[in-house]
């Protein structure tokens, strides 16, 4: 099956601005804000501060973001991008 | 302990053997990329068996223990941003791979550019760079084997271990690589668990009486910590998580995986996922953190995974946790003699046929494996050190995929001036400890890289070229890799 190309002429699983600003931009903000904010840094947990634990929140947010970037931007068909010609 | 570790290597091996099932006869391209058909489970596995190897499971709490804040941010920061990296950049690298029929990084650098000579420079950096992953990668085995206290030279399990490595290999390629990071990742996550989970049940009993009282002794750990959130350290930490996530993506090995994909969609399905892996960091935290907090000594930071895991568990889980970790450096060792032999044997050497490539990959394989063992009993460097040289020189082919994606003037000439001044500076900087304002040694080579590339294609504009992007928009629909 042959795949369907977009109007730019490209594979609809390839990255557009919107898809790379949202994708991209927003985890490195998160996790740039929170490196430099580092909040609840006098707060601890297990000996460990709370900066970092606010640092690990940022996996499943990007795992998140990634996921509406997918259902925003992505090819939700499995097998879509393959094809002969 | 050693019955449960040898009982858990043979079901690997196994593993490696039924991955072969319905693919005795292998090709070249199958025995590299398994022919792209892995759909997204299994190219997750294999792409978090790159992730998280010994570095992970040794090199991050023994960084933790070492090091302390800055550390932690940095690390984990740059995994966590190399999925949304690679979910944007996997699909282009997909497509580039099948528009060019290629296997390897230099095979796409040398048709975008038409350039031998840029496929000589692509291929010989990469496996300069790629000799310490393998030199890494022994340096945990060696910690590993000799938690065995086998009455056993080290030098020879090392020998034993590049010979697992080895047999992975030889039976089915990166379809041996993918199938044993399955059973790999399993353990992995109950090891983490398990060691985890008991440190902290302990750290509620232990804590009070060896601290002083839970709170009182956690704020004091807090405080002692080498954190060090200074400005050279904050910008160290976040410039080398850009380098590095950024680099992650011209890991020569991540091509050999993106290619393995079926499809774009299954590289971008297992992107969304892989962040939640990072999930174990914590845990692994709290393991060095415990370590700290209760008085454990590790004969080196790198051991304090393994040295809790001794404290707080029965031998035989020890066993397990020990054949874990081995798994994780072999399945990655695996993967990266697959990475190096096609560069040789498709790069350096060029005019090999199939039979020819698969059977130069096993001497390749066998020579790497060598080198890398000697260069673990000569090298007594901290493993996360090694780690960085390796991302500051790979991410210098980043310059000429950009150029390769948007620049059209930008030639050959131009990219190997540019690398050549990234490379030199990344290592001056690094070697001569020169003061840069804490910025990674490997950004400042890519800013020069970058002005170098640039300054030359001005001067020297490529005739008649075009940018992948266009080239991909030219090309008739394409048909998955194979």
């Amino acid at each position: 099956m042959a795949e369907k190309r977009t109007e730019d002429g490209l594979g609809s699983d390839m990255p557009r601005s919107g898809l790379a600003l949202l994708a991209l931009g927003l985890p490195v903000t998160l996790l740039f804000g929170l490196t430099l904010w580092a909040p609840f840094a006098s707060v601890t947990f297990l000996g460990i501060r709370g900066s970092i634990w606010c640092l690990f929140a940022c996996a499943p947010a990007t795992s998140l973001c990634l996921l509406a970037c997918n259902r925003l931007f992505g090819t939700q068909g499995k097998g879509r991008g393959k094809g002969t010609p | 302990m050693i019955p449960a570790f040898v009982t858990i290597i043979a079901a690997s091996l196994l593993l490696a053997l039924f991955s072969k099932r319905g693919h005795a006869h292998q090709g070249a391209k199958e025995f590299f990329t398994a022919s792209g058909q892995f759909g997204a489970v299994l190219f997750f596995f294999l792409s978090v068996g790159e992730t998280y190897s010994v570095t992970s499971m040794l090199g991050f709490p023994g960084g933790v223990y070492a090091k302390g804040g800055d550390f932690i941010t940095w690390f984990f920061g740059y995994i966590l941003l190399a999925a949304p990296v690679l979910y944007c950049v996997g699909p282009v690298i997909w497509r580039a791979g099948v528009l060019y029929g290629a296997a390897t990084i230099p095979d796409f650098f040398r048709s975008h550019f038409d350039s031998r000579a840029l496929e000589l420079v692509m291929a010989g950096s990469a496996i300069l760079l790629l000799v310490p992953v393998g030199t890494t990668q022994f340096m945990g085995l060696k910690i590993v084997l000799a938690s065995l206290d086998l009455p056993v030279a080290p030098v020879v399990l090392l020998a034993l271990a590049g010979g697992m490595a080895f047999l992975y290999v030889v039976i089915a390629g990166l379809r041996a690589s993918a199938f044993v990071a399955i059973l790999k990742d399993v353990l992995m996550l109950s090891a983490i668990l398990l060691v985890s989970g008991v440190a902290i049940a302990h750290w509620h009993i232990d804590g009070g009486q060896a601290g002083g009282g839970q709170v009182g002794g956690a704020a004091a750990l807090a405080a002692s910590a080498p954190a060090g959130s200074d400005h050279k350290g904050l910008v160290f930490a976040l410039s080398t998580m850009v380098l590095q996530a950024a680099g992650f993506a011209m890991i020569p090995q991540t091509w050999a995986f993106l290619f393995s994909a079926r499809d774009p969609g299954a590289i971008r399905r297992a992107q969304v996922v892989s962040p939640l892996y990072l999930l174990l960091f914590p845990l692994l935290m709290c393991v060095a953190y415990f370590a700290r907090f209760h008085g454990l000594q590790p004969p080196q930071p790198d051991f304090v995974f393994i040295t809790t895991a001794q404290a707080l568990l029965p031998e035989w889980m020890v066993g397990v946790v020990l054949a874990t970790i081995t798994l994780s450096g072999l399945v990655l060792l695996s993967s990266v003699c697959l990475a190096i032999s096609p560069l040789v044997t498709r790069n350096i050497v060029s005019g090999l046929n199939e039979a020819g490539q698969r059977r130069w990959a096993k001497v390749v394989t066998a020579l790497y494996i060598l080198l890398s063992i000697i260069g673990t009993e000569v090298s007594g460097k901290f493993i996360v050190t090694l780690n960085n040289i390796f991302y500051f020189g790979i991410a210098q082919s980043l310059p000429a995929f950009f150029a390769a994606l948007f620049l059209p003037r930008v030639g050959a000439r131009a990219v190997i001036l540019g690398m050549g001044a990234g490379y030199a500076t990344a290592f001056w900087v690094y070697l001569a400890a020169i003061d840069v304002g804490g910025l990674n040694a490997g950004l400042v080579g890519l800013v020069l890289n970058s002005a170098v590339m640039l300054t030359a294609a001005a001067l020297h504009p490529r005739r008649e070229a075009a940018t992948l992007l266009t080239r991909l928009r030219a090309a008739p629909s394409l048909p998955s890799h194979g």
